[in-house]
């Protein structure tokens, strides 16, 4: 699974809406494609890539540990 | 019953009589002597055989929810109560989105609709629909993040009956209740698929549940969750993260007490957190009572292992 990643938001959020439009979900049982995911620091996002939707965005073939810390879970 | 073989019966003279065919015989009779008419009547041997061999009494099914009522949320892929009308799941189809809901033929889930919906395609579960009552629907409206259901047209199977399972950091979302405090008596259907699991989280990090751990030696298997009991197959269970791993490594049947679940996170859901560490557990059932069924444990868990055959 690849990700997108960006230190704009609104980035991730416009390829959501790129890729629920490109898909056409039904809007009622699936309203979107992925969550956003935000790294720890605050200032990372990423967002699941779709292998059908390309944009102009940093493409990661996997995310870090770094991005999923358990630092509750010990 | 062939009608050759009810046609014997009553050249044989077994009216009455005990074993298998009894009750469609006594039946039988009980229908001619409404009828006015007599046993040697030909019209109304066959009117009524006819009615017998096609349209056999069924016999009344009887939920775990019917017997063991109260709960407050309850997820199957099989059917838990009588009086429940609504369907088991709703799925969407990876070759166009569409969804449909999927309910229940013979008190199981309806496959052979889902698979000819899912013809050939990946299905996967945006809703899993509570058949307690309380209309506490577990959903996810993420396409990315719903646990599938069906692979290339096949309902996915455990121990030969469907299963969730849930693909990477895909989980369902339980309703915002399940954040509140409370106590939570739990039996769940489940198996671990991965190296970590978690049963139920939140969007904050030090809310989790019955974790799993491949090698993991750790004893913290909970956080905001105070579990005073739990049982595996029936036997009192205690161990580390690595021993749930596994325990849960094949088909198993939980119940955990927890006398509070205190989580301060919003948004509760079958996974932790966003489900990229710790996962959902590949489900076929999940029960939530908020009172105490210490004393139906052994009932609920006799009703859920004869229809699984876990152990």
């Amino acid at each position: 699974m690849a990700y997108y990643t960006s230190t704009t938001r609104s980035e991730l959020e416009a390829y959501n809406t790129l890729v629920v439009n490109g898909e056409g979900y039904d809007g009622v049982y699936t309203t979107d494609w992925a969550s956003i995911i935000e790294h720890p620091n605050g200032s990372d996002y990423a967002i699941l890539k779709h292998d059908s939707y390309t944009a102009e965005l940093t493409e990661e073939e996997t995310l870090g540990a770094e991005w999923f810390p358990q630092n509750d879970i010990e | 019953m062939k009608q050759s073989q009810f046609y014997y019966l009553l050249r044989r003279g077994l009216f009455g009589g005990g074993g298998i065919w009894a009750k469609y015989v006594n039946d039988f009779k009980a229908r001619v002597i409404a009828d006015g008419g007599t046993m040697e009547s030909p019209s109304c041997a066959k009117t009524d055989v006819k009615f017998l061999v096609q349209n056999p009494e069924p016999v009344a099914f009887t939920g775990l929810l019917n017997d063991y009522s109260g709960a407050a949320a309850a997820y199957s892929l099989r059917l838990l109560d009588n009086t429940y009308t609504g369907d088991a799941i709703v799925v969407r189809r990876a070759s166009d989105n569409t969804t449909q809901s999927i309910g229940f033929v013979n008190n199981e889930l309806d496959t052979t609709t889902l698979e000819s919906f899912c013809s050939g395609t990946d299905g996967f579960v945006t809703t899993w629909y509570d058949q307690s009552g309380n209309g506490n629907d577990a959903a996810n409206a993420s396409a990315s993040a719903q646990p599938q259901i069906v692979s290339s047209g096949s309902t996915i199977l455990e121990n030969g009956k469907p299963t969730i399972s849930p693909p990477s950091s895909t989980y369902l979302l339980l309703p915002l209740s399940f954040a509140s405090p409370a106590s939570y008596n739990i039996f769940s259907v489940l198996k671990s698929t991965f190296d970590f699991n978690c049963l139920i989280g939140t969007t904050d990090s030090a809310d989790y549940s019955w974790l799993a751990q491949t090698a993991s030696v750790s004893t913290t298997i909970n956080s905001r969750a105070n579990m005073t009991a739990a049982y595996v197959n029936g036997s009192s269970f205690s161990g580390t993260r690595g021993d749930i791993k596994t325990a849960m490594s094949t088909q198993s049947l939980i119940y955990l007490d927890y006398s509070l679940f205190n989580y301060q996170g919003t948004g509760p859901r079958l996974a932790y957190q966003d489900a990229g560490s710790f996962r959902m557990y590949q489900m076929q059932e999940l029960i939530f009572y908020t009172t105490d069924q210490s004393s139906n444990q052994g009932g609920i868990e006799t009703n859920i292992n004869d229809f699984y055959t876990i152990y």
